[in-house]
Order: C-alpha cells, then structure tokens, then sequence
C-alpha cells in the first residue's frame, strides 16, 4: 500500500517520460515477469515479453490517459502479449518440444530433493502452472496479484460472470488436480 | 478440502514467492538501456548466434544454412547500427551474459565469418577426412549472403560461391563457370519447426546453466559446455536437425552422439559473438557390422561486425540466371 502511494506522488511529480518509465520499470519489471511467467512458463521467454511490455508502455506513454491505473495498463499489454504468443503456432510446437526436452533431460532426484519436490507449496505452485490457460490466469490474477474482480473484467476484457465462473471452475479443477497429484493437466 | 484449498490459495503469493518465483532475477541497468533505445526501430530476430555457429555443418555445398544467418541481419535499414555500449556486468552470469548476447543480436547488421568444418573418421587402422572451410559475408538491404565454401574431399577440392536471399540461391561450382539459380531451400516461416528457431539457442544454455562454465580472457567472455551423451543425443540431432538438408539428417540418424563441447567467446563491452567452436564426437554402425568412430568440429572466427556493407548480387549473376 505504500508503495502505492509513494508511487502516485512520483507520477504526480515525473514529467519526463525517462523518469516515470524508470519508475515504473523499478516498480513492475519483476511483477510483469512473473505474470508473463505464468503464462508461457519459461524464463527466458517471459524475460522477453517483460521488455516488450515496457517499450510498448514507454512508446506510448503520451497516449496514457490515465483512466486506470499504470499497474492495470502494464499488465493489460502484458495479458495481450502473452495471449497472442500462446496463439502462435510456432510457440505451440517449441511447446511440445520444449516438453521433450525436460523429459529426457530429467535426472534422478536426490532423496532430499525428492522431498522438498513434494512439499505442499511446490505442489501447489506447479498444480497452478498446469491448469489450462483460462483457468490460470484467473487464478493468479484474483489470488496472487490481488486484483478486484472489476479490474479483473477490464483486464481480460470479459463480464462479471464469466470471471467468477472461471474462478469456481479454477478452483474445482485445481482442488482434483491437487489432490491427485496430477500436475499435467492443460 | 474446499476450505482448506481456499485457505491454499490466499497464501498463493507466498507459496509462489518461495517456490517458483524464488530465483527471479532482473538486471535493472539492462533493462532500462533496452526499453530507452526501443525508439530506434529494429525488426527482432531474436538470438540467432547458435544458428551461425551451426552454418558450417555441411559436407557437401549446403547453402539453405545461410538464411540462418540472414536472420541475424536487419536488413531494412542499410545504416549501420549504433553498437550497444553496455557497462560491464558488475558480478557476471553465464545467465547474464547469456541474456546481453541474446539481445545484442539486435544491433547486428552485416558481419564476416571464417569459418572450418571438418569431419574425421576412423574404422580401425582406416583413417579419413572431409574439409570444408570459407568465409560468409552477410549484410545488405535484403538481405544478401555471399558465401565462398572449399571442400576437401577425396583428394578432389572443389570450391563453391554462392549468393543467397531469403528466396533465391546463385551459385556456381568450381569447373563450371556458369550460375545456377534456385530457390532458396528450407523455409524461415514462422511455424515450421525445419527453420531455425531463436528459442532452440542461447535459451537451451540458459536451461543447462549447470553445464556451462565461465571464464574471463583479455576482452572477451568465454562460455564452455560440455555435454555427455545418453539423453542429449535426440536433442543434438534435434537441434541440428533445423538447419540440416535431408541426406544430411538422415545421415545424422545413423550418428551415435557421445559427446558435445562447445565454446562461445564474446566481446566484454557489447555482448556480441567473437568466434565458436564445436566438437561432437560419436560413432556411426556400419553396413557390415563395424563401428566408425566419428570426430565433427566446426569452428567460426568473426569479424568486421557493423563495419560494412552493402552486399548485392552482381548484375552478371543476375543475368546469366534469368
């Protein structure tokens, strides 16, 4: 919350365009990444969309009006980065390699990492990652990123009610997933 | 339990926060250089440096590899690009670096590369080589490979230029005067998984980060991997599979993959590749029953980055092909 505030007193008081984009990068950078994260589940890649957020967010920093916040902004442009790179075909195949690749490069896990790999958090987190898109993306936006259903509507562009849908079948997807340990569903 | 998956998930963020989000790293000064330079316009290619260095596998005259490379190359604006002057990392990564070199790939615009191939081979007390060397120049609006490739093999040296598009391949072989034209083989389409693909390079590393080691040397970072066999043959063939015709993938089918080292050396200040060098070693069965056991190398030295060019094809090459 403070942070918040501390950051609409910077807005109010940066003008140039290089100051606030710097704020705002000091600010989101790591959020916007790991929001990108939990769509395209790799690094490296959400490394890359993260910079495209902010270019496109610093090369339209003119044409702000302010109607929402700079958070809701950035992460609209990041939802819309990541959607189109799930779309493309291209990236659906890496996908399947990409797959591939993890399998065959799966090591025996020490005992002790064997453990920790079952701990309930890992579980849970890698249970979330594997849910099918809309149902992940609710999840992480309501549950980690504490946003309010009616931000939630802006941000995905989609009704009330079919948040709230997604979020109950979400959970009820996840709660079997969890449960039986299946961490692959998509 | 839906009490309790509901008191899960309002700890989500600290959940997350220690486990998947635990390592999450961002190198500010970066980041801020390349937002602030976005003004300039550039058409991502993404990190095409693994693609380069895998141009010269190639027996025989194989120039599809060359739109690799095209890809490294903004080839719509013939001004040469103003090279990222980055600081040096204070506390370098092979993640770090790896990142930077990703990147600088967008301040490429022409480049030279010499480079050497060779393939040994031994069958018992039977030894044999094939060599391949040359230089590949890349730059120009569309923009224009031009390849000059020698081959060693069987005691008869041929030696191959070649021009190449994204769409059109010229070239002519040592005895023939005479151009050849045709179209340009394998495709860049997004897609298609034959085509080389950025995220099958420096992201690979990134993945193996254990494997690779780092070292400083005078100006230059030098990153070394060295990869065993078991599963990473598929991914060895895989990867090579992309920039491979399909004699030479079926040749690389028969190829038992033991081993991969390779070495990438880039320049401290601006993260752009100085040379490469790949060895695999393997065997290869027999249609008699033996074993061959197989030594593939492949080096490239770069050079003259940005420094020129503006590479057309001849009007000569252009008429004789019509």
């Amino acid at each position: 919350m403070m942070r918040n505030e501390v950051f609409k007193i910077l807005e109010k008081n940066t003008k140039h365009p290089d100051q606030l984009i710097t704020s705002l990068i000091d600010t989101y950078w790591i959020t916007i990444k790991k929001l990108a994260f939990t769509y395209v589940k790799d690094w490296g890649l959400a490394e890359d969309i993260t910079q495209d957020v902010f270019i496109n967010c610093y090369q339209n920093l003119g044409n702000f009006r302010g109607e929402a916040s700079y958070k809701t902004w950035l992460f609209q442009i990041a939802v819309n980065r990541c959607r189109d790179i799930l779309r493309n075909k291209r990236f659906k195949t890496l996908f399947i390699f990409d797959d591939l690749k993890d399998l065959l490069f799966k090591k025996e896990p020490s005992a002790e990492h064997r453990f920790m790999s079952i701990a309930e958090d890992e579980h849970l987190s890698q249970t979330i990652l594997a849910l099918p898109t809309k149902y992940r993306e609710v999840i992480i936006l309501f549950y980690y990123e504490d946003l309010s259903l009616k931000d939630m509507q802006v941000l995905l562009n989609l009704n009330l009610s079919t948040i709230k849908t997604r979020l109950k079948r979400a959970k009820a997807l996840l709660k079997k997933q969890y449960e039986s340990g299946d961490g692959h569903g998509r | 339990m839906v009490m309790v998956m509901e008191d899960k998930l309002r700890d989500l963020k600290k959940c997350m926060n220690q486990t998947v989000f635990k390592k999450v790293d961002f190198d500010r000064e970066y980041s801020l250089h390349v937002v602030k330079q976005a003004e300039r316009k550039t058409t991502k290619r993404g990190p095409v440096l693994k693609q380069r260095l895998l141009s010269g596998f190639s027996v025989v005259v194989c120039i599809g590899f060359i739109l690799i490379a095209l890809l490294s190359v903004t080839g719509l604006n013939q001004s040469p690009h103003p090279q990222a002057q980055l600081t040096a990392l204070k506390s370098p990564t092979v993640s770090g670096i790896l990142n930077r070199a990703s990147k600088a790939e967008d301040h490429l615009s022409s480049f030279h590369e010499a480079f050497n191939f060779t393939i040994s081979a031994q069958d018992g007390k039977d030894k044999f080589n094939v060599a391949s060397d040359g230089t590949l120049d890349v730059g120009g609006q569309l923009p224009v490979g031009h390849l000059i490739l020698h081959s060693h093999e069987a005691g008869k040296p041929t030696t191959t230029e070649a021009y190449v598009t994204n769409s059109t391949t010229y070239s002519r072989i040592s005895g023939d005067p005479k151009w050849t034209k045709k179209a340009t083989q394998g495709t860049i389409q997004t897609g298609d998984t034959k085509s080389y693909d950025p995220y099958n390079d420096l992201p690979l590393l990134k993945k193996h980060l254990d494997l690779v080691q780092l070292t400083k040397k005078d100006n230059s970072y030098v990153l070394d991997a060295n990869i065993e066999k078991g599963n990473f043959s598929q991914i060895i063939k895989d990867y090579f599979a992309a920039n491979l015709t399909q004699n030479m993938i079926q040749t690389f089918d028969q190829l038992n993959l033991d081993h991969l080292h390779c070495t990438y050396v880039f320049d401290k200040n601006t993260y752009l590749p100085e040379s490469t060098k790949l060895v695999a070693k393997g065997s290869m069965d027999t249609q008699t029953g033996g074993t061959i056991q197989v030594t593939i190398s492949f080096i490239i030295n770069f050079s003259k980055i940005n420094q020129f060019q503006n590479i057309t094809i001849p009007e000569n090459v252009l008429s004789e092909t019509k």
